[in-house]
């Protein structure tokens, strides 16, 4: 392991690299050199043997013919000073020695054959050369013709080389090689060395630079040293690093400035959640206290057996579940803002006549707070326009609704006027302004968003959900206009919006809507038309019958869809009125079904409380003619069933004495009258005012709540009065009342 | 009768113009020259050429000539034949007509005396017997007394003469001690036969000369000597005066010997002299070459003059 991470790093690897074949080639070469300097020490000496001796045989042919023995020594000893030259010895043809000269072992020459000396040969540390000693004669003739006679063989000479100094040589050329290979060695380690650090320390200061840049330090810079590789690597990390770094800084920006928005976001969040919290607070709140009132109330009358106490009870009942009503409508408007499901109308109207029951409806409340309602429109403005006069005037109401609660003195003013008109289209500006106790600035902005009051104490004090502006504000908006608001606190608030409306064609009549209070004065009935109610929940089925009957309507009930389908099967039905949610098949099904199975099927309206897009589009599919939400306003009731029922001719007549004029009798709303008048005349003949304005209250409730709107008016103003009349005035006035509530109630 | 004469005159005056014709015929006819030469080599050639274009300049249309090379006998005998001289140009030449002894008158050059001898003993029986049929020779042996007297105008401080001969010279050493003694040297003789160490006699001689001269003799002997003469010269710093340019060339101080148009000229001269052709003889010749080694001259410490110098000296003393 340790040899392993010891040659693991790259110099050392370097230096193996190199300096391996290097040893390898050193070793081969040394090896080379000392076989080669073998070789070639071995020819010179054998060509130092081969040249002495055929000297030696050259010069010693006149001697050697001529015998001349001093002179052959002369020609040895001259060869002897050849240092490797041990000896040599003269042949006669006769294979006797002539002449001996130096050290040479004649006996070695003895015993070789003849065909063996030709060659060189190896014998006792010592070469012997061979060379014959020839006569060659000269043919001196300028015209010879004749043949040259062969050489004639004289002798021979063989020459004794020794292979000390050969050896010594060899010897000396191997240390030679040893030490030039080492040398070389040592300097090509040396310079491999110094390449691998080259290499190694630039790598190892990158890797200690990019060690610390993994750390989080980017501010380092790697050298750019070594090859022109490593310097092209230290320079991209170098690049690296600096986008790194950039791009940390764009991060950590970006970071912060998400984290900003996050916290923003976080914050809104926060007021968006205690907005619902306080939102659902206010709803828990606001839907406990009239259903506490309702379950109170309803608990109270199965209990009581005084009917002026029925009736009271009755009467909070009725305006708990209005109050209920209206709060789970604002939500429902609300939803419909927020999934973009406003559908607006587009109908003629007349703005001034649906301008005065608005009025009519809220002025009662201004008067019972002291308040004055100015109304002022132009008359620039035109009186028929044609859209949506529904939602038109629900943003003045919800606007002056707020102005009248947020208003203790003082008075509202209500202006209308065109600001634009183009062709047909026109813009309207309607504003509603208060003297009420204004609006914190701060608040302003926050003012039309959902489920938000300038504090949570209008709520307790006022009421409400908080959605009417939001509503409001959903509602201008699709009518293509936008609302404004203006305020000071202490001094009131000014609420102005604008919203595109188009002028109607006085000779062309677009369908007009109704006004809903105009029906009260219209007579009409349901008298002959069968009405099929097909709903599972039978407090639901036996009020919708009652109410239908009480237009003269002849009722059939269906517990569940599939009755619903045997009954449109088996019998002749005018309308249809089909639950969707119901056991056995639902009204869908069962819509698409009584559609399908019958060529002329009657007319069906849906009813749910699913307030979903998709549900309405899907009973539509189905078949149904409309659909209405639950609880089933008696008004919208009764004017979509004149609406699909095409031989109904006109408007159904309206009992004119809202809901529970349908379900109470009249003798007990007479005799409820009755009692708080008899009260009221107790009181004012015993000069006891303490419950005197409490049943004066009671007064306006029922007259309100029955729809007996000049009995209201006079109740209000009874109330107004009252204060500043002697006792006498106040019982002619309240005989005054009774005598309107015996001719309102026997006409 | 007076016709008989006419007649008579008529048949003399026709055998006169026959005679006269004939005689004319015979006048105007060219001598037929056949050169017969050992080899092409250049010296032959040489010597071919420049006999033939002497001849030409000194006797135009005189002669013809027919040239071979030792061919096939058949040929060579119908040209033998048809010649009216034959000149055998080298040793094999000389060999192969003298062996189809031809009737024409024969001339031999390029040949050495002894060679000659030798051959003419061989095919004719004798030298005379040679001479008898015709047969002439200009022999390549230059006269010794060339060679004495270059040694002297050489080496005139010298005073013995060494001089080799050989058995076919051994009969010329009278002569020889004659001609050196009338010089005013002293002649060394030694003569070598082929079974004689060449070394072991000559060295003593050659060691105490002064100048040496080995005198031409059998091939055997001149072969063998020639070596160690040359060898001992050296050893003993003997000037040597040769009798052939190869001889010079390996290490002879100078050399007198008969170059191919020496050998050209004799042979034109003899030619010119037809009478000479009636009878057969043995010829040393009249012109020579004379060269030096310069280089054994400087080893020698021989001071040289130009050819032309000796050569003078030569012809002068010769007179």
């Amino acid at each position: 392991m340790a040899a392993n991470k010891r040659f693991s790093s790259i110099h050392s690897r370097l230096l193996i690299t190199s300096l391996l074949p290097l040893t390898l080639l050193c070793m081969v070469l040394a090896s080379y050199m000392i076989s080669n300097q073998r070789v070639v020490l071995l020819a010179n000496l054998k060509n130092i043997g081969s040249i002495a001796v055929q000297q030696v045989s050259s010069n010693a042919e006149f001697a050697l013919y001529s015998n001349n023995q001093a002179m052959l020594r002369d020609i040895g000893e001259s060869v002897l000073d050849i240092p490797s030259v041990k000896g040599l010895a003269f042949y006669n043809l006769n294979q006797d020695s002539n002449v001996t000269i130096g050290s040479f072992d004649l006996s070695v020459v003895k015993g070789q054959e003849e065909d063996n000396l030709i060659k060189p040969f190896y014998a006792d540390n010592l070469w012997y050369f061979y060379a014959p000693i020839t006569g060659e004669d000269l043919s001196l003739l300028d015209y010879d013709e004749g043949i040259t006679p062969e050489p004639e063989m004289l002798g021979w000479v063989v020459v004794s080389v020794t292979d000390e100094i050969l050896m010594e040589q060899r010897r000396e050329g191997i240390f030679a090689v040893l030490v030039v290979s080492t040398l070389g060695l040592l300097i090509a380690a040396w310079i491999a060395m110094r390449i691998g650090r080259s290499i190694s320390r630039p790598l190892e200061n990158l890797t200690e630079t990019v060690d610390t840049m993994e750390a989080g330090n980017l501010n380092l810079f790697a050298p750019e040293e070594g090859p022109m590789e490593l310097r092209k690597l230290a320079s991209g990390i170098n690049q690296l690093s600096t986008s790194v770094r950039q791009y940390n800084v764009r991060m950590q920006s970006e970071v912060a400035r998400a984290t900003a928005q996050l916290q923003i976001t976080l914050i809104e969040l926060e007021d968006a959640m205690e907005a619902q919290d306080q939102f659902l607070a206010r709803m828990s709140h606001e839907l406990r206290t009239p259903l506490t009132a309702v379950i109170g109330f309803s608990k109270l009358l199965a209990a009581e057996s005084d009917a002026r106490k029925r009736e009271e009870s009755l009467r909070i009942i009725s305006m708990s579940s209005n109050m209920l009503l209206t709060m789970i409508d604002d939500i429902l408007e609300f939803s419909k803002a927020r999934a973009g499901g406003f559908t607006l109308e587009k109908v003629s109207f007349n703005i001034d006549s649906w301008m005065a029951d608005l009025l009519a409806i809220h002025g009662p409340r201004a008067e019972e707070r002291g308040l004055i309602l100015n109304y002022s429109i132009d008359e620039n403005v035109p009186k028929l326009l044609i859209g949506d006069p529904v939602r038109f005037t629900q943003v003045i109401s919800n606007l002056l609704s707020n102005a009248v609660k947020f208003t203790d003195r003082g008075g509202v003013t209500i202006t209308i006027s065109c600001i634009a008109a183009e062709d047909k289209n026109i813009v309207l500006h309607c504003s509603v302004e208060d003297t009420g106790k204004g609006i914190k600035e701060e608040k302003i902005p926050v003012l039309f968003d959902p489920f938000s009051q300038e504090d949570t104490s209008i709520n307790r004090r006022f009421g409400g959900a908080g959605l009417g502006l939001s509503i409001c504000k959903s509602l201008v908006q699709a009518m293509g206009g936008e609302i404004k608001v203006r305020s000071m606190l202490g001094h009131g608030s000014v609420f102005s919006f604008t919203c595109q409306l188009a002028l109607a064609d006085k000779d062309k009549t677009l369908p007009q809507i109704a006004n809903p209070l105009e029906l009260r004065d219209v007579k009409k009935t349901l008298a002959g038309v069968t009405v099929l109610v097909a709903e599972d929940n039978p407090f639901n089925q036996k009020l919708i019958v009652r109410l239908l009957s009480a237009y003269g309507a002849k009722c059939l009930t269906a517990d569940n869809g599939l009755e619903a389908i045997k009954i449109a099967e088996e019998l002749h039905l005018d309308v249809i009125l089909m639950d969707i949610h119901m056991p056995v098949i639902d009204g869908i099904t069962a819509c698409e079904t009584i559609v399908q199975q019958s060529g002329d099927s009657p007319p069906i309206i849906a009813l749910t409380a699913d307030v979903t897009l998709t549900e309405e589009n899907s009973m539509k599919k189905a078949g149904a003619e409309m659909m209405l939400l639950k609880p089933v306003d008696e008004d919208k009731l009764i004017r979509s069933l004149t609406k699909v029922l095409p031989q109904s001719g006109g408007q159904p007549e309206s009992s004119g004495m809202g809901l529970l004029s349908t379900v109470v009798p009249v003798d007990e709303l007479k005799n409820a009258l009755y009692e708080s008048l008899d009260k009221l005349d107790d009181q004012l003949n015993n000069s006891e005012n303490a419950s005197l304005r409490g049943i004066i209250h009671d007064l306006m409730g029922l007259s309100g709540l029955y729809g007996m709107s000049e009995l209201r008016e006079l109740v209000m103003q009874f109330r107004a009065d009252y204060g500043s009349l002697n006792a006498e005035d106040n019982l002619s006035r309240v005989e005054e009342i009774r005598q309107h509530i015996k001719g309102f109630v026997f006409d | 009768m007076k016709p008989v004469r006419r007649s008579a005159k008529y048949w003399l005056a026709s055998l006169f113009l026959l005679i006269f014709a004939c005689s004319y015929a015979i006048a105007d006819r060219k001598s037929s020259i056949l050169f017969v030469a050992s080899k092409p080599s250049a010296d032959y050639v040489e010597v071919l050429n420049s006999v033939k274009q002497q001849l030409e300049i000194l006797s135009p249309e005189r002669y013809e000539f027919n040239t071979v090379f030792r061919s096939s006998e058949p040929e060579l005998k119908a040209d033998l034949a048809a010649a009216d001289f034959i000149v055998t140009i080298g040793t094999a030449a000389a060999d192969t007509v003298f062996s189809n002894r031809p009737k024409a008158p024969i001339l031999s050059v390029l040949i050495t005396e002894n060679a000659f001898s030798a051959l003419t003993e061989k095919h004719y029986g004798s030298t005379d017997a040679a001479f008898a049929a015709q047969v002439s020779s200009i022999c390549l042996d230059q006269p010794v007394m060339r060679s004495i007297r270059l040694a002297k105008f050489l080496v005139p401080e010298s005073s013995g003469v060494g001089v080799m001969l050989g058995p076919a010279s051994a009969h010329r050493q009278a002569e020889l001690s004659k001609y050196i003694t009338d010089s005013a040297l002293q002649p060394k003789f030694v003569s070598i036969n082929a079974k004689d160490n060449p070394i072991n006699k000559i060295e003593p001689v050659l060691s105490r000369s002064d100048v040496f001269i080995p005198i031409s003799d059998s091939r055997l002997i001149n072969i063998a000597t020639a070596k160690w003469i040359l060898h001992l010269s050296y050893r003993y710093k003997v000037p040597v005066i040769a009798f052939s340019k190869s001889y010079l060339k390996a290490g002879a101080l100078a050399a007198i010997y008969s170059a191919p148009e020496d050998v050209a000229k004799d042979t034109v001269d003899w030619l010119m002299e037809p009478a000479r052709a009636k009878v057969g003889s043995l010829n040393k010749p009249t012109h020579y070459s004379l060269n030096f080694n310069r280089s054994v001259a400087a080893n020698l410490k021989i001071k040289l003059q130009t050819e032309q110098f000796y050569r003078d000296r030569i012809n002068l003393e010769a007179r």
